[in-house]
């Protein structure tokens, strides 16, 4: 046992701050984690490799798919700027993504901001004002709402919600679109989304100790403002985290957004123009493309955005939920 | 407004949780400007009592109640009472310390901004004269916008005390309030709570014999809901009238 000790504390004194030792520091660490017995290093071996191997993927996508669109970056048809230009004609070798990357942003942020909202509120109505003998059954529902295949959603949205913008909504704003628009596409991604928000949010808001809600309505709070000010804002952190989850889920949603979007090459000046997301470019286009090597590239590229995308959404919301456990002197 | 000898009047109380009786038949009158120890031994209904002070027992679905609680001369279960109003008016402080995860200002706040205090220099003043009655202010004052979850036990029991007092209520409760807590931050505590007394009523549940002794003016004894003994305290320690009270004192039970 003392032995062991020892043996920790020279490896402290050998880490010095300098970046070798640190890079260093995990794998002696972990080396030193658990010295009890031999028969241990098969089992943390067989930890260890699930472990670098999860981590080792994105690395291994984010490397192939670089490896794949470095064609088209390379090209001098292509470019980096392609990420800026709008026009996107294979015929006239002209891969310009712009018009996915704004229909992707459009869409997605549309859905957030009809599934965010909506969905906080349904978390706080379950955890906060639901009766308790309802409160089970509405959580099974919702969850269930996450087992439909995306597909199935979109089937819907072509036959029911499609028509709905046609006929409905869009004459109200003037507009004679034929309803395969931005707006069915925000509409059905944010009911897709829907079930993330209310179960993560409502998880979170669950967990905020009942001796805070008490505390609120002791000093004369209504139950309304309890759970706006106190319940809401401590359990803000994880319902961050239920947005970033459906962020991630948003951006790299394919087959529903596909079928309600109407695919045009055309930036969307209104809720009811139609538009091309990233997603539905390569699944209509890779088939084709895969003989000819600057399209196929392209294609690549667009889901090389598409990741780093979602990697930026991600860490973007990590630093904002660490940020409100700081806030809130969680950490 | 009706005439009213003290603060809060309770009479005939009888409360049930579901069909169980947790209180039986309570008449007790709380002075005004003292401290009252509500003393027993765990399950006789000392929380139960408090927490019908201030209604928020009305959380519990399986609640009821038979009797009146007066504060000022009013039913506080009458029709047309607020029970907004009657919290704003008893201040609670519980017996884990539970700062709200702001800073140490929100929380101060809170309360007042509930009430429709507005004024950043309205509220700078209730935030300083808060913590100075809850004996926090020299420690805290320089890191106000800091997390309060990440102050000392103790000083999160303060803390709550100060927003307790945030919004002035002439009657605070304190159901256990340093049963968590060291025996020194338990200490400063208790020198707290007599120090409160001068502007305050304060009722304290507390299963603790010495600390009754300590700081309180008159005590109620609760048995199995029932109130066995109430008056003032060094009448009840030193010549209790009841077999059951001079057992809970010495330690029989408890």
């Amino acid at each position: 046992m003392s032995n062991k000790n020892e043996l920790i504390t020279a490896d402290d004194e050998t880490s010095d701050s300098d970046f070798i030792s640190r890079l260093k520091r995990p794998f002696i660490d972990f080396n030193n984690a658990d010295r009890s017995g031999r028969v241990d290093i098969l089992g943390r071996l067989g930890l260890f490799i699930p472990a670098v191997a999860s981590t080792l993927i994105i690395v291994l996508v984010l490397a192939f798919l670089w490896v794949e669109s470095a064609t088209i970056f390379g090209d001098p048809s292509g470019g980096i700027g392609i990420i800026i230009n709008p026009t996107w004609d294979p015929n006239r070798d002209m891969y310009g993504i712009a018009v996915f990357i704004v229909g992707s942003l459009m869409c997605t942020g549309l859905a957030i901001g009809i599934a965010v909202p909506l969905g906080i509120g349904g978390a706080i109505f379950l955890s906060e004002f639901c009766p308790m003998r309802l409160r089970q059954p509405i959580k099974m529902i919702v969850e269930m709402m996450a087992a439909i295949p995306s597909i199935v959603y979109g089937l819907w949205a072509f036959l029911v919600l499609v028509p709905v913008v046609k006929n409905n909504i869009a004459p109200i704003f003037g507009s004679d679109s034929n309803g395969l628009s931005l707006l069915a596409g925000g509409i059905i991604l944010a009911i897709m989304l829907l079930p993330t928000v209310v179960t993560i949010s409502n998880d979170a808001l669950q967990t905020v100790p009942r001796s805070l809600r008490e505390a609120s309505l002791a000093l004369g709070a209504t139950q309304s403002e309890t759970s706006r000010k106190i319940v809401l804002s401590a359990a803000l952190p994880g319902v961050g985290a239920a947005v970033v989850l459906s962020l991630g889920r948003a951006v790299g949603e394919t087959m529903a957004v596909l079928m309600v979007t109407g695919n045009s090459l055309q930036i969307p000046y209104s809720l009811f123009d139609p538009t091309y997301v990233m997603t539905s470019i390569i699944t209509n286009q890779l088939g084709y493309a895969f003989v000819f090597p600057l399209w196929r590239s392209a294609l690549f590229a667009v889901g090389l955005i598409l990741l780093i995308m979602s990697i930026c959404f991600t860490l973007t919301a990590k630093l904002f939920i660490k940020w409100g456990m700081k806030t809130r002197g969680y950490i | 407004m009706p005439e009213f000898k003290h603060q809060i009047e309770v009479e005939g109380l009888s409360t049930w949780f579901g069909k169980k009786k947790i209180l039986k038949d309570i008449t007790c009158h709380f002075k005004d400007n003292t401290v009252t120890a509500i003393m027993g031994p765990s399950g006789c209904g000392k929380s139960t009592l408090l927490r019908t002070l201030n209604r928020l027992n009305d959380l519990v679905p399986s609640f009821k109640r038979m009797g009146n609680v007066r504060f000022r001369g009013e039913d506080i279960y009458g029709v047309g009472s607020s029970v907004y109003d009657l919290r704003k008016h008893i201040g609670m402080v519980f017996q884990k310390p539970n700062p709200f995860p702001m800073s140490i200002r929100e929380n101060i706040t809170y309360g007042p901004k509930l009430h429709g205090t507005n004024d950043e220099d309205d509220l700078e003043k209730i935030v300083e004269s808060s913590l100075r009655k809850a004996a926090l202010w020299d420690e805290v004052k320089d890191e106000l916008d800091h997390p309060a979850p990440n102050l000392s036990g103790g000083q999160q029991q303060r803390l709550c005390i100060a927003r307790a007092l945030s919004v002035n209520p002439p009657v605070i409760l304190a159901d256990e309030p340093v049963s968590a807590l060291d025996p020194i931050s338990a200490a400063k505590i208790e020198e707290l709570i007599v120090e409160l007394k001068k502007d305050y009523t304060i009722i304290l549940v507390t299963h603790n014999v010495q600390q009754a002794f300590r700081v309180s003016d008159q005590s109620a004894f609760l048995y199995l809901g029932e109130l066995v003994e109430f008056d003032e305290t060094k009448r009840i320690l030193e010549a209790p009238h009841d077999e059951r009270t001079e057992a809970f004192i010495t330690g029989r039970i408890g």
